[in-house]
């Protein structure tokens, strides 16, 4: 190894060192502790642990409320990445063409990002109530019935979504608004010019151009959604009958409710595999896809 | 044919075009010359219907062009920087504008190969655009404003971002295919040399307002009034105030006297001479001056000269270089009084005889 | 730059002084999660009272939150060796807890000394507090359930006397549920079921299903017996209120406590706890009233209330924790807090004095919760408990909402109570 290139590693190690460190105490570790309680039995109380080897795993196949977890966080991803990300994205097209009369709507799309997700839940939590609530309120206003939107089972999951893309599209809308001032307004001049009208040049010239950021927006979006915790918790905790328990509600339950620790890691490296797929995959395609 | 009738535009409280009134005729080469910030660029881009009109109109093919869309008016446009779709290939690029307008899928092809023939741009038809070297991209965006056969060509600025020597050797080519193709065109420029080379005619522009319009003899040889005498030519214009008198004035500290203005009443007046209209002399009886500077420009030299404590600028041909003195030592100069232009002092007008 | 230093200085040695002054004190940490500011001012007030009584003692308290979402805390704490030395908390969750090995068996410290008689507190509340057969936690406070009513509504129902049948109780309900404007929906309710399926909704639910003749566990308290035909009738009891009769209504999920529905007159009738009589106290627009919950096949209700948890630590802190202890359970104590409270006293003493007694006079309310405590029943304190009563949320909330049948919910919850028992 020449001089320069030792220097050069001690370099990268100086740099790197604090966030590498940071990282492997704070995540690496704890994932790799997790992977190994996965395979145990722990009472947390007494502080007795068995090892299972995979019977954790096993019992996961045939756990219907494992299932039912998983098909309510499928829901739950689908039913909020792309509707999050596409409103947002419309949103930021309409306002980016008309800035200044439009500034006001940005603040007011943005709010609810700085809200925390906890107040968010109690503030929908009145919003939703079903005798007081101020929606169904409007809706007995106009002549509807009452909905019972966090206790019915059929509908809370999707009262719990709308909440969640309530806050994400103003989220997601000011990472999308960055990305499209960096787009030079002369291309779409261009794209007038040659023909093209709003149709062509949001395809031609916004979304190509905007791919960068869509692939940034889409990969957090999904690990937020697979994450969304805090307003189930608030809201709805799980229920009713479990229809608005996500993985990483189940998880929280199985470990914190139930204390069936083992369990819970286990469940919490499927869903951990599950995001570092989907990661993985988009990833690959966006890369691709630039090249 | 393109007509262009009081087109005004405000941005706010900046007038950044007034009253502007020229027409280009069919396959005319027309240049919109002027200093930056003298509302070309807003001339063109009111052309392209980038920008809407405050007042006025814009005709062509005796059809106002005000109420129609961009996308509709059948216009293409250079940009100073491209402007080319950075994520296609110069192909895609240059297929753009067949597809928006819903050209025929099987001619595609075809085109392509023939606008690419014609800026040889065929040996990277199918590299990414922003992997293109200045020039290339040059080509690239002027194939692709060509490439569907406008009425109207707009450039802005097109060779502003070349290096010296591509700007010339593109300044040619650009000449060569508005021959080929015969295309309306309006270029946008600051730069005289381009509006001089290129132009059939050519318009000046200062602060929004006409200047003067007119073939590049005419501008250069009697330019309208002094700020196009002295925006036109290298170096810049000599001027010299003084008194008409019966069509005698005095120059240079001689007098001189020119029969076509002798009918014009006395007046004060700027007298206006091409450095190159100022002749080396070695008779004696000259005008009496000291050499200051000598530059090579080229086959010519430029001299700047001192003579009553003012500048004199002076361009001399090859033939006579060898009656250049060293710098610091005296000059005898001589005038050819009709080559004098007289300006009236208050106007700053081109006086007519 | 030289006077700050000074102040800085001074107010230094000022802390080390008062460090130095506490540092022979035995400080004891006390996790509570009592809600209402006023009980809490009380709790302060009593516990500064403690400390004067016993200078070498010093309670720092700690308020833990609402009871049903306490638990992960708690058991993070335990596990974690950073528990409390006392802590206040539900008596069912005793066997729980002392599985850990942490917790200090109480019933080790009755005999150390003649300030503390065991006689003088009720048995069945001690028994709530026993893990294989020794008493572990004492009482802070007791109560149990009934039925709230509002009086205005059961005059224009034309109902004079309070039902006491599971029958009679429906009936009322019924005449209770108005639809003023005819569309359907009531605007007003006979009864509000507990929707959820956390401890709140599964206690009141105990209630009927000892009411009907069941009970939650066998003699041995090793299999469950909740899904026997006791509990599908208390279940089904509940749902027919709901969909056949169509006089009650459902709480907002986990918060059929929350008075809200009542207050506003939405419902007449609701379960609920003594507690709550200092908020009621303060309301003079509602009219309300108290009477025991209706017999099935028998009266029973589900004693409450919260037991003190003293945790091993070291032996001097240990003795100071239990002296504590008998302080809160003394008479004194317990009379000051039941009056002010609404929580019943559990000193037998403090139950029979003269002061009580005549706040009971004034307070026909809270008496309903005194006379019903002789047929209440506590919960088991099985390891178990918290997680079996989970299971019977669950088939609560599926039966309410007719996703299961009352028989086949509550066999699937005894199916896995099984398997709970059995770890």
């Amino acid at each position: 190894m020449s001089k320069s290139a030792k220097r050069k590693k001690w370099a990268l190690l100086i740099y790197l060192g604090p966030a590498m460190s940071f990282l492997s105490v704070f995540i690496i570790l704890p994932i790799l502790f997790l992977l190994g309680l996965s395979f145990f039995k722990w009472d947390m109380l007494s502080g007795i642990y068995s090892f299972t080897g995979l019977s954790n795993y096993l019992g996961m196949l045939k756990d219907p409320n494992f299932y039912n977890a998983l098909g309510n966080t499928v829901i739950y991803v689908l039913g909020t990445v792309p509707l999050g990300m596409a409103a947002a994205l419309l949103i930021a097209v309409i306002i980016n063409r008309k800035i200044r009369a439009f500034s006001f709507y940005r603040t007011a799309i943005f709010m609810p990002v700085i809200v925390s997700l906890a107040a968010t839940g109690i503030i929908w939590l009145w919003i939703y109530d079903y005798q007081n609530g101020i929606l169904n309120h409007i809706l007995v206003e106009i002549g509807l019935g009452k909905v019972n939107w966090l206790g019915n089972p059929d509908i809370a999951l999707f009262s719990v979504m709308s909440v969640t893309l309530w806050k994400r599209i103003g989220y997601n809308m000011v990472i999308f608004f960055a990305g499209l001032q960096v787009i030079p307004t002369q291309l779409y001049e261009a794209a007038k010019i040659d023909g093209a009208r709003a149709g062509s040049q949001f395809k031609y010239v916004t979304w190509p151009n905007l791919l960068p950021t869509t692939s940034f927006v889409l990969i957090i979006n999904l690990i937020f959604a697979f994450r969304d915790f805090s307003q189930i918790y608030v809201m709805t905790r799980g229920g009713p009958i479990g229809s608005t328990t996500t993985l990483v509600y189940y998880i929280y339950e199985t470990a914190f409710n139930e204390f069936n620790i083992g369990y819970a890691a286990a469940v919490s490296m499927v869903l951990f595999v599950l995001v570092m797929i989907l990661t993985y995959v988009q990833i690959n395609y966006f890369s691709a896809k630039e090249r | 044919m393109l007509e262009v009738k009081e087109l005004t535009k405000k941005f706010k409280q900046t007038v950044a075009c007034k009253d502007i009134n020229f027409k280009v005729d069919d396959g005319e080469f027309f240049v919109l010359l002027g200093p930056s910030g003298c509302g070309k660029t807003t001339v063109l881009r009111l052309i392209a219907g980038l920008e809407t009109l405050d007042r006025g109109n814009i005709i062509s093919n005796n059809m106002s062009l005000n109420e129609v869309d961009t996308q509709d008016r059948n216009v293409a446009m250079v940009f100073q920087n491209y402007a080319l779709y950075p994520n296609m290939t110069v192909r895609k690029n240059l297929e753009f504008p067949l597809k928006m307008r819903k050209t025929d899928k099987n001619r595609i092809p075809e085109i392509i190969e023939e606008i690419a023939g014609l800026l040889q741009m065929a040996e990277f038809l199918d590299k990414k655009a922003v992997k293109l070297s200045g020039g290339q991209q040059q080509r690239v965006a002027v194939g692709r404003a060509l490439v569907r056969k406008p009425e109207i060509f707009l450039l802005d600025e097109p060779l502003s971002n070349l290096d010296a020597k591509l700007r010339q050797h593109l300044r040619v080519e650009l000449a060569r295919i508005h021959k080929e193709l015969n295309i309306t065109t309006v270029y946008v420029t600051h730069d005289q040399a381009e509006a001089m080379t290129l132009g059939d005619r050519i318009l000046v522009l200062k602060k929004g307002e006409i200047q003067q319009v007119g073939v590049p003899e005419d501008i250069y040889e009697s330019p309208a009034n002094l700020f196009v005498a002295q925006f036109i030519g290298f170096p810049e214009i000599n001027l010299f105030e003084t008194e008409l008198r019966e069509g005698k004035f005095k120059i240079m500290g001689t007098d001189a006297k020119i029969k076509k203005y002798s009918k014009i009443g006395n007046k004060k007046v700027i007298a206006a001479i091409r450095p190159e209209d100022i002749e080396i002399i070695d008779s004696g009886n000259g005008i009496q001056a000291q050499l200051e500077i000598k530059e090579v420009s080229g086959p010519d030299t430029i001299l700047y000269l001192k003579k009553d404590d003012k500048q004199i600028r002076l361009r001399v041909s090859k033939e006579k270089r060898d009656l250049i003195p060293e710098e610091k030592e005296a000059v005898e100069l001589k005038i050819e009084p009709d080559k004098v232009m007289l300006y009236d002092y208050e106007s700053k007008k081109l006086i007519k005889p | 730059m030289q006077l700050p230093m000074k102040y800085i200085l001074i107010l230094l040695i000022f802390i080390c002084a008062c460090g130095t002054g506490d540092s022979d004190k035995v400080v004891l940490k006390f996790w509570h999660g009592i809600e209402s500011p006023e009980n809490n001012k009380l709790l302060k007030q009593k516990v500064a009272e403690f400390e004067k009584k016993n200078p070498d003692i010093r309670i720092e308290l700690q308020n833990i939150g609402a009871q049903d979402k306490a638990m992960p805390k708690i058991m993070t704490a335990i596990s974690s060796g950073e528990y409390p030395e006392i802590l206040w908390f539900a008596p069912v969750y005793t066997g729980k807890i002392a599985q850990s090995g942490k917790l200090l068996a109480a019933e080790d410290f009755f005999d150390r000394g003649p300030e503390f008689d065991k006689n003088n507190i009720y048995e069945g509340l001690l028994e709530s507090g026993q893990y294989q057969g020794k008493i572990y936690t004492v009482p802070f406070e007791t109560n149990c359930l009934a039925v709230y009513y509002n009086k205005n509504h059961f005059k224009e129902a034309g109902i004079n006397e309070a039902p006491e049948t599971w029958d009679e109780f429906r009936q009322a309900a019924q005449k209770l549920t108005v639809d003023i404007n005819n569309d359907g929906a009531p605007e007003q309710y006979g009864f509000l079921i507990p929707l959820g399926t956390e401890e709140w909704t599964v206690w009141t639910w105990e209630t009927f299903l000892w009411q009907a003749g069941g009970s939650l566990l066998n003699d041995d308290r090793t299999r469950p017996m909740f899904q026997k035909q006791p509990g599908v009738e208390a279940l089904n009891y509940w749902l027919d209120l709901r969909y056949k009769y169509k006089c009650a209504s459902f709480s907002a999920r986990n918060a059929g406590y929350k008075l809200d529905p009542f207050l506003s007159e939405q419902v007449s009738m609701m379960v609920n706890g003594p507690w709550n009589y200092p908020i009621l106290k303060d309301q003079d627009y509602i009219k309300y009233g108290s009477f025991a919950l209706p017999a099935g096949d028998r009266d029973a209700t589900n004693i409450g209330g919260e037991n003190l948890y003293l945790f091993k630590t070291t032996s001097e802190k240990e003795k100071a924790a239990w002296r504590f202890a008998v302080y809160v359970m003394s008479k004194d104590f317990q009379v000051d807090w039941a009056i002010n409270t609404g929580y019943l006293p559990v000193n037998k003493k403090a139950a029979t004095s003269e002061r009580y007694k005549q706040f009971l006079g004034d307070n026909p309310f809270v008496r309903t919760f005194i006379d019903s405590m002789d047929f209440g029943k506590a919960r088991p304190p099985v390891p178990g408990y918290s997680r079996m009563s989970r299971r019977i949320g669950e088939a609560i909330e599926e039966a309410l909402y007719r996703k299961q049948t009352p028989g086949k919910a509550l066999q699937k919850a005894a199916e896995k109570t099984e398997e709970i028992m059995q770890q």
